[in-house]
């Protein structure tokens, strides 16, 4: 599951060093680079898909308004998706959302969300364990969703979190034990894991 | 789910409109800022005319402090009846009831002679008295005036009026129509020189 991650982190950051030298265009290439798995991420938290496109855009206007808080010292993806966590934190905070699981009716979805959910989501495997993740803690949600989803390390997901790479360690390993429990119920086996 | 470019110019559009709103704010911010400050000197230069005023004794209090400790009468004071009829019970009645007397308290009421207070005793035409007053009160650091039941006595009322010089207290005590100065004799004055006194330690209490 891991690896092909840098190039994509290689181009965030490049082009976030272009818009910086005033390069036009070059924070459409940002935005290119990291907006779905905003998105995607962002889904996890809030149950509306438009909100969690709004709070995906909020992040990049983040970005914008305050161009030179982010010093190059991680990854632009890392600082991104602390953002977008934050916001959609704040977001529930101020909807007063319990956090349960969400599950989806497959009526919500659109066919423009059905096709970014494919081009994400990939096989039917992959959308399985999807589900499955939904049904987590958000706290597991958010590990499983940076490590396996992100491919970031334990210390990037930690730096997103808000947590030591130690805490991130247990945490992955708790969600994936629960993980497997849940898929072992859907009727998914061992074979054949990436 | 919007396209690519309704993305990008959602994202700037927002970005103006939170640009925007900050200036808006920066701008707000110093306004309050400078009207704060001026604020700030407008009342520094009011408080410093106000503090000349009263080095020059422009003010019409231009004593010092006054301090006041309330005692109480535990029952009404005696009224006083003599040949000359209730008049001068009334008086004093009148002086108990406006809340000015106080048997049982001291230093009812410190404050240096003030200038209106001279000028009222000046007014007066009859000038012994007059100048008995002023020279009574002239020099005095502060004057506390208090009233006292004479113990045994039901008819008289004692006004004790207390100056000070320094650590030196000199008081006179009026009853009736006799006036004592410190612990001199009792004087028998004219009724209109113990009412002098009498009025004198009423202005210093309604001061």
């Amino acid at each position: 599951m891991r690896g092909g991650m840098r190039p994509r982190m290689k181009i965030g950051e490049s082009s976030y060093r272009r818009f910086l030298a005033g390069e036009e265009g070059a924070f459409d290439t940002v935005i290119d680079t990291y907006h779905e798995s905003l998105i995607f991420f962002i889904r996890r938290y809030v149950r509306s898909l438009d909100d969690a496109e709004d709070l995906a855009e909020d992040c990049f206007v983040e970005l914008l308004v305050h161009p030179y808080r982010y010093h190059f010292k991680g990854s632009l993806k890392t600082y991104l998706f602390t953002i977008a966590r934050n916001k959609a934190v704040d977001y529930l905070r101020h909807h007063s959302l319990i956090e349960t699981i969400p599950t989806d009716a497959p009526s919500e979805k659109s066919a423009a969300y059905e096709s970014f959910e494919h081009r994400v989501l990939q096989n039917e495997r992959r959308k399985a364990v999807d589900d499955a993740v939904g049904r987590l803690n958000e706290a597991m949600r958010t590990v499983i969703h940076l490590i396996y989803f992100e491919e970031m390390s334990y210390e990037e997901a930690g730096r997103v979190m808000g947590k030591s790479r130690k805490q991130v360690e247990n945490l992955a390993y708790r969600a994936r034990k629960e993980l497997r429990a849940i898929l072992t119920e859907e009727g998914w086996n061992d074979e054949g894991q990436d | 789910m919007k396209d690519r470019t309704e993305t990008v110019r959602s994202i700037r559009r927002k970005s103006l409109a939170v640009l925007a709103r900050r200036k808006r704010r920066r701008r707000l911010a110093a306004r309050v800022g400078m009207a704060a400050a001026a604020c700030v000197v407008l009342a520094v230069v009011v408080l410093r005319a106000a503090a000349m005023r009263r080095m020059k004794g422009e003010c019409p209090d231009d004593g010092g402090f006054d301090s006041m400790t309330a005692g109480g009468f535990t029952e009404a004071p005696p009224r006083l009846k003599d040949a000359q009829g209730e008049r001068r019970g009334e008086e004093i009645d009148s002086v108990y009831n406006a809340g000015y007397l106080y048997p049982d308290s001291v230093n009812l009421y410190t404050r240096p002679p003030s200038k209106e207070r001279l000028l009222r005793a000046e007014r007066k035409q009859d000038r012994p008295q007059i100048d008995r007053v002023n020279d009574w009160i002239s020099g005095a650091e502060s004057i506390a005036a208090e009233a006292r039941s004479d113990v045994g006595s039901a008819q008289a009322v004692t006004y004790v009026v207390e100056r000070r010089y320094g650590q030196t207290v000199t008081t006179v005590r009026v009853r009736q129509n006799q006036v004592q100065f410190g612990d001199g004799e009792w004087l028998t004055v004219s009724e209109e020189e113990a009412q002098a006194f009498r009025q004198m330690m009423r202005d210093i209490l309604e001061a």
